[in-house]
Formats: structure tokens, C-alpha cells, sequence
């Protein structure tokens, strides 16, 4: 994985220096509440419900079990012993002290990690698959793109004021499972006719309250001219950016207004003046990135491996887990292992630091030293080998973490909600633990299948809920939590936004709905058909059909 | 409002060209011939042989909604160009500035106004700005603190700082085996 | 006019607190000033303000509450739950949440 040069080391230095002495102008009273809002959330650090928290970046979601163990150690020294796994490759911390905070910034920079650029109208933190570097369908390494990216991207002169925040996401694998049909920018890594790799660019997509899925406005772009074309979109949208609303100011509106067609013809004329510029990437630049990313010494290994085999046939409980959160590898004899952040009853993304500190050690002894975040708020273990799985498994179920439900009915994404969150309307955390309760019986959850379920709190949609097979919208009616269901909807690259079912159901009656509408999909689907196939095949009416049927 | 200009606080040559409401009847052939002078767009639209016939120099000021593309080919006629922040967070004129000085080429003043905070000064003076209008009591020492503060960028900009990172590979190298 | 206490959050720390009649500002609801008259809930307003000014505490409100059993509570949830912690773990909280 990357390591930090001395530039970048003093680089995050100076910008701990830089926030700290930024805190010392606030607390001092040289800087107003408003005056030291746009500095602080430049570094990650909001003012919530509760307390401040810091939301530190992941960049591309890759760890090393140092850097796990420094953000448990982080988590106990200046929180409550616990941390939360976001949707976007971060970790949030609930309960630092603003008096605190550089410190803690000062302790992440020790392990080469930071906050900048987490919060603010900035380009945030660049998202991977996070399967990148042990995925059989990879390309390349998305890592060594999002990695030019952050470094192009950090503390940009240009664009650290832009309209609105900026999301970009990079996949190196034709599943997607990065979302980038949803992000400001996506990169899909391509391969052309002629054998070469680059990128199909989509942009313009996003969730919020007006979910779009994002367009295509080049299908192929060489990799040396990566910067100069990121560039070129970027000072379109500084420009031209709506600044008078902030519900219009993301860049997705910027494309529809324009229409995708002139859109692209403008950073066309854009990039024609930039390209082959300062911002081409020299090709042993790429490389040398590469190599930070280049595959660790697999063992050379048969396809199968005879004890795992052998547990697998002994020990139900462990086959099932396999078949849920083991998934295949590149080389042979090894497998990707997801660890599941979504135990029955608890809040989705948190893990505790002694939890954090179970997955560092795992990592450094069977992983390479390597553990990936999801944006499904869940943690990867990238190259286990098989015949390790059993140990893996064993510690796993020891600290809460072996739950066999990856992409199931209960592996929900949720937003922090009105627990935390201070632009939420409604609870999110406990409605997925209600769900998670509804659906204890693992049995069940398997026989459904893949289905997923997203919950926001808000129209925000930090809980992706436009694009779950089922969404769950939090809204606040005359003071009361109501949720609004949808249906159909998809990040990957079957793009869809999903449906509004009907009216929206009371904090006790959501979980019954979830239940009904997954009853409905048990009784319509036709063999191994998924929730999706299942309502693009008989639409929105049988489910509304059985949900309303009472009223 | 002070003004900034190569880390100094200095009195500024420039008036700005008042609006008729402000100064009444006052126009651009009124004002003495020999002042530098600031106009807006509109009035530099309106009244532009008046304003070249004048022996001062020539300023433009433009908001943040009018890009310096609509103005590249009188260029030539100003010594100075304005770009306002009308808040900290309309960040257009980054991009406006650059494009002044790295598109077309414009060698004059490139002034920052409006609501200019210490904290964007070097992001300011990467773009190519090289003066700042900007409130407070100490601005000499804001600027020290605030252009020494980062010492490692990672973008190519027309300031010819070289960065560090894939973009500046080469020389970030030699920068390490300078430093050993 | 209902009854309404002032709320903010403490400048260094970040906790959630409340003004109380000695114009100090503590993490229990219940120690708050109260009132349901307009003008001496803006009074508390201008004293909360004050604080801000000190570097005390950030952002303040006004909050709506009602009194059962001689207990303060927010009337709504959100206001529950800044008062009591999140609802998602029991150990979080230091109040059942009242619906």
C-alpha cells in the first residue's frame, strides 16, 4: 500500500500546525463561531447533536494494521471507546473535544493519516472497491488512481471553495462496487480495443434530494491525461456552479440544466487548452505509484484447501458464514473475507476499539498487513488464505464480528440519523436494529438472499436509501418520525433509483412493512430470483397491495 | 481597508471610479487626469473613450458572476485587475484568476476584494493573485503566518512552485536528496 | 407561551448544556432556568449570547419543554435525545427516552 514520502509527511504536519494554531485563534476569541466553521470543517470536524466529531479519511478505504490500531487507540483515548464506519471510507468519531483535536490529528499523522478535506465544498475523500488489489474482475488497482487523485486534489488553491462538496469514486472492476454511477465524478477503469487501460468518466450523479444517476461524457481517457480532465470539470463546475441555492449547487445540476451534451462539449474546450500540460501524469510516475500497490508475495497455492474443505463439511455455522462473507480471490488458494460490521441489534459501521484492534491483529497475521472499509459500512480482510479461514473465523466469533449476513436482509446501510446527526428528521440506527432483530433467525435471512436495505435520516441521503432494493427515508411529520419506503432501487452497475411504495409508516409500523414487503418478494419470486428481478418483473403493485391492505 | 502587497502593508495608488449616484454628475473625463483609476465593467462598457484618454492608469474591477473571458481582448488597456469575493465561499474568482494569468496572459496587479480571509491567502496567491484587501488590525504578520504555513503543495500552478507528488516526481526527488 | 429553557453547546468540549439561573451552564436538563414568558425567555437568550461572546458556549436556542412529575422533558425528540444521549445503546444514554 502507499507510504507516506517526507513531503507528504510534512505535509499533513504542517496542516496539524496549521488547524492547531486555527483552534488556538478560536478559543482565544481572535475567530468567530462563524469565521472558524469553514476551517474547522476543512478538517473534518463538525459540531453535531451531541458533541463535535471528526470524520477521518480512509483514503480508498486501505489500512494497515498500524493505522487500525492507531484509530483504536484513538478511539479510547479521545472518544468513547468506539468509532463509527461511514459510507464514504471514513471513520467518524462521536465524542472528540475540540480543545483535543489536534492532538488527535497529531496522532493520525504519526500512522499517515488525516482529516483533511472530509467535510467542506471540496473535493472529499477519493473511494475505491473496496475488493481493489483481490478481486478476479479487476482491471487494475483502482488505489493507484484515487491515490493521484488525493494527492492532486489536497488543499487544491482552485477548488477549496467550490458550490457544493465534490465525491469522487474510482473501480477497477466492471461490478461495481464503488457506486460510481452515484458520485460527482465516477471512473470506471476500461480497457479500449487497442489493449490499452483508461477510464470511462461518468459524471454528475448523486443522492441527496435529487438522486440522478450519472452520464458518461467520455468513454475512454489515457491515463496520462487523468489530472488535466479532472481539471478541466472541475474549473467548469467552480465557475458555473449554482452559488444562490444550495439544493442546486451540486454539480449533477449543473449537467441537467446545461444538458449533458453541452456539459461535456464545455470541458471539452476546457481540457483542450490543459491537456498535455503541467497536469500529465509521466508515466514512471504511474508506475511508481504502482508499485506501492503492487500485489504482496502470494504463496503459490492449490485451488483447494483440505481443512478448510474439511470445516467447511464439519461446522454448519462456519459454511454459512462462507457462503455470505467469503468471496473469491485472484490467486488461487486464497479468498477475500468481509467482516461484518452489522451483529443483530447493533448500530451498522460501529466497532469498538478492542474490535478494531481483533481485525489489526488478524490482518497483520493472515491478510498481508492489509484491511479495506466498504462503503457498506463493513470491514475486508483482502487475501486470507483458505486454509486460514477457520482461525480467522474462530477469532472472529469471539468479538461479535462473525455475523454470516454480507449483502443480506440485516447487512443495512444506515446514516448516524437523529441519534447523532444534527440535520436528521428521524432516527435511523434503531430502525435498522429493529429490522436486524425482525430478521434474527440467520436461517431465514439466507434462504431470502441478497437483499439490501438503506436507511437515511434525512433527504440528505447519507444512508444511500434511494438506491436500496429497499429504502428507507427518515421524515418528521408534526414532530413525529415517519419513514417513506422505496423500492427497486441500485448502486451497482444495474444503476436505479428506487420508487416511492406509498405513504410513509410510523416508527413502530416500519418494521412490520419491511417484513410485509419482504413476504411479498418470498411469495412472487420464481426460483433464484433477486428482490429486483422480482419487482421489475411484477412492479410496484402487489407490494403496495399487501403494505396498505389494513387501511 | 489595508492593502497587501509582497507581505507589506501599503497605501494604495488606486481610486475606484464612483458611481453616478455616489458623486453626482462626476463622470470618467471629470476625475483628474493623472489618477489610477478602478472601473467596474459596466463602466468601462460605458464609458471606454473617455477612459482611454486618460494619462492615469486603468483598473477593472469584475464580480464574481462575470467571468474576465467576456474582457480578454481589451486586456491590454488595464494594469490591474479586481476580482471580488463577495463571500470567502464563492470561490469563481480562483478559477478567474488563474485563467488571467495562465490563459491570457495578463502581467498586471491581480488584486483580491471583498470578504478575504486570512486562511485563503495562500490559496489566493497560487492562483495568481499578488495583492489583498484585507480587514484586520495586524495584516503583515497574518500574511507571514499565513504563507509560511504550508511549505508542501502538491499542484502545478502558474505561480511556477514546483509541487510535490506525481506531478512534480523529478523534482521532488532531487528536493529529498538536496534535503539529506 | 410554552415553557422554554436555553440550550447550547460548550465551546471547548462540545457536550450539551443548559442555562441555569445562576447563569452557569450545566449537562442537566433539569438544573435549567425555565420560563413561559416571551420576554424573559429572550432575557436568557441575551445572557446566553453573552457567552458566546466569552467563548464559552456555541450556538444557542430556546427549547420547547414541559414539566410532568416535576421533571423537565423536551418535547420533541430530538431535543430528547440531545438531552439524554442517542437512543442506539442503552450504556449511551443517561435517560429512557420519553415518546
Amino acid at each position: 500500500m502507499y507510504r507516506y514520502d517526507e513531503f507528504d509527511l510534512a505535509f499533513v504536519q504542517q496542516r496539524v500546525a496549521q488547524f492547531r494554531g486555527q483552534v488556538e485563534r478560536r478559543l482565544a476569541g481572535e475567530l468567530s463561531e462563524d469565521e472558524f466553521k469553514p476551517l474547522r470543517l476543512m478538517n473534518g470536524l463538525y459540531l453535531q447533536l451531541h458533541a463535535y466529531m471528526l470524520r477521518v479519511a480512509v483514503p480508498y478505504g486501505t489500512l494497515s494494521s498500524k493505522q487500525m490500531r492507531r484509530l483504536a487507540r484513538i478511539a479510547r483515548d479521545y472518544d468513547h471507546g468506539y468509532g463509527h464506519f461511514t459510507t464514504r471510507q471514513n471513520i467518524q468519531y462521536n465524542w472528540p473535544k475540540l480543545a483535543e483535536v489536534p492532538d488527535l490529528l497529531a496522532e493520525l499523522a504519526e500512522v499517515e493519516m488525516h482529516a483533511i478535506q472530509t467535510s467542506g465544498n471540496c473535493i472529499r475523500n477519493v473511494t475505491a472497491d473496496h475488493f481493489a488489489g483481490a478481486s478476479a474482475d479487476e482491471i487494475e488497482d483502482p488505489r493507484i488512481y484515487a491515490e493521484i487523485i488525493r494527492q492532486w486534489s489536497s488543499l487544491h488553491p482552485e477548488f477549496s471553495f467550490l458550490p457544493r462538496k465534490f465525491k469522487i469514486a474510482v473501480t477497477g472492476a466492471p461490478n461495481d462496487r464503488a457506486a460510481v454511477r452515484f458520485h460527482d465524478i465516477g471512473l470506471q477503469i476500461r480497457r479500449n480495443e487497442a489493449g490499452d487501460v483508461g477510464f470511462e468518466v461518468i459524471v454528475g450523479g448523486g443522492q441527496g434530494r435529487t438522486p440522478v444517476i450519472g452520464v458518461t461524457i467520455r468513454k475512454f481517457l489515457p491515463k496520462a491525461h487523468l489530472l488535466s480532465y479532472l481539471e478541466a470539470i472541475l474549473r467548469v463546475y467552480n465557475q458555473l456552479g449554482r452559488r444562490d441555492n444550495l439544493y442546486k449547487a451540486r454539480i449533477k445540476i449543473l449537467v441537467q440544466q446545461t444538458g449533458a451534451e453541452v456539459f461535456t462539449r464545455l470541458v471539452d474546450e476546457e481540457w483542450a487548452e490543459l491537456k498535455d500540460g503541467a497536469l500529465t501524469l509521466p508515466a514512471e510516475e504511474i508506475e511508481r505509484i504502482e508499485t506501492y500497490f503492487a500485489p504482496p508475495a502470494f504463496e503459490t497455492l492449490p485451488a483447494n484447501s483440505p481443512a478448510f474443505e474439511a470445516r467447511r463439511f464439519e461446522d454448519r455455522d462456519f459454511a454459512r458464514w462462507v457462503r455470505s462473507n467469503v468471496s473469491a480471490h485472484k490467486a488461487d488458494g486464497y479468498a477475500i473475507v468481509s467482516i461484518s460490521l452489522k451483529p443483530e441489534g447493533g448500530a451498522p459501521g460501529d466497532a469498538t476499539a478492542e474490535q478494531m484492534e481483533v481485525v489489526a491483529d488478524l490482518a497483520e497475521a493472515y491478510s498481508f498487513d492489509e484491511i479495506l472499509i466498504s462503503h457498506e459500512q463493513n470491514l475486508v480482510l483482502p487475501h486470507v488464505k483458505l486454509s486460514d479461514l477457520p482461525a480467522v473465523w474462530d477469532k472472529l466469533v469471539q468479538h461479535e464480528l462473525a455475523t454470516p449476513n454480507i449483502g443480506l436482509v440485516s447487512d443495512m446501510i444506515a446514516c448516524p440519523g437523529l441519534d447523532y446527526c444534527n440535520l436528521a428528521n428521524a432516527r435511523s440506527i434503531p430502525v435498522a436494529q429493529r429490522i436486524s432483530q425482525r430478521f434474527s433467525d440467520l436461517n431465514r435471512q439466507h434462504e431470502i438472499g441478497d437483499l439490501k436495505i438503506k436507511i437515511s435520516g434525512c433527504i440528505n441521503a447519507c444512508g444511500h436509501h434511494h438506491v436500496g432494493h429497499i429504502g428507507i427515508l427518515g421524515v418528521d411529520k408534526k414532530g413525529e418520525e415517519f419513514y417513506q419506503i422505496t423500492l427497486g432501487g441500485s448502486a451497482d452497475e444495474n444503476a436505479a433509483i428506487g420508487k416511492i411504495v406509498g405513504p410513509a409508516f410510523s416508527y413502530d409500523a416500519v418494521v412490520d412493512a419491511i417484513d410485509s414487503i419482504v413476504d411479498t418478494y418470498l411469495g412472487l419470486r420464481q426460483d433464484n430470483e433477486k428482490f429486483n428481478d422480482t419487482y421489475a418483473r411484477v412492479g410496484i403493485t402487489p407490494f403496495k397491495e399487501k403494505l396498505y391492505a389494513a387501511a | 481597508m489595508p492593502l497587501l502587497k509582497d507581505g507589506q502593508v501599503v497605501d494604495d495608488p488606486w481610486a475606484n471610479l464612483p458611481e453616478p449616484s455616489e458623486a453626482e454628475g462626476q463622470s470618467a473625463g471629470e476625475t483628474a487626469i493623472d489618477v489610477d483609476l478602478i472601473v467596474t465593467l459596466e463602466q468601462w462598457r460605458n464609458g471606454r473613450e473617455a477612459l482611454l484618454k486618460r494619462n492615469g492608469r486603468l483598473g477593472l474591477r469584475l464580480r464574481s458572476d462575470q467571468p474576465p473571458a467576456e474582457i480578454v481582448d481589451d486586456l491590454e488597456h488595464f494594469d490591474l485587475i479586481a476580482l471580488e469575493f463577495p463571500k470567502f465561499s464563492d470561490g469563481r474568482a480562483y478559477s478567474y484568476a488563474r485563467l488571467l494569468r495562465e490563459r491570457h496572459g495578463f502581467k498586471g496587479e491581480l488584486r483580491a476584494v471583498g470578504n478575504i480571509l486570512r486562511d485563503q491567502l495562500f490559496f489566493m496567491l497560487r492562483c495568481g493573485f499578488d495583492s489583498f484587501e484585507i480587514a484586520g488590525q495586524d495584516a503583515t504578520t497574518a500574511w507571514r503566518e499565513a504563507i509560511a504555513e504550508m511549505g508542501v503543495w502538491y499542484q502545478p500552478t502558474g505561480d511556477g512552485r514546483l509541487p510535490s507528488g506525481v506531478l512534480g516526481g523529478a523534482f521532488g526527488r532531487s528536493r529529498a536528496v538536496a534535503a539529506e | 407561551m410554552p415553557l422554554k429553557a436555553v440550550t447550547a453547546n460548550r465551546l471547548r468540549e462540545g457536550d450539551v448544556v443548559y442555562l441555569t439561573e445562576s447563569g452557569l451552564w450545566s449537562n442537566w436538563l433539569n438544573q435549567a432556568t425555565v420560563s413561559n414568558d416571551a420576554a424573559a425567555q429572550e432575557g436568557l437568550l441575551q445572557r446566553a449570547e453573552a457567552d458566546v461572546a466569552a467563548r464559552k458556549i456555541v450556538a444557542p436556542y430556546l427549547i420547547d419543554l414541559i414539566e410532568v412529575d416535576g421533571i423537565l422533558q423536551p418535547t420533541s425528540t430530538r431535543e430528547n435525545i440531545r438531552a439524554a444521549g442517542p437512543t442506539v445503546r442503552a450504556d449511551y444514554r443517561t435517560a429512557p427516552l420519553v415518546a
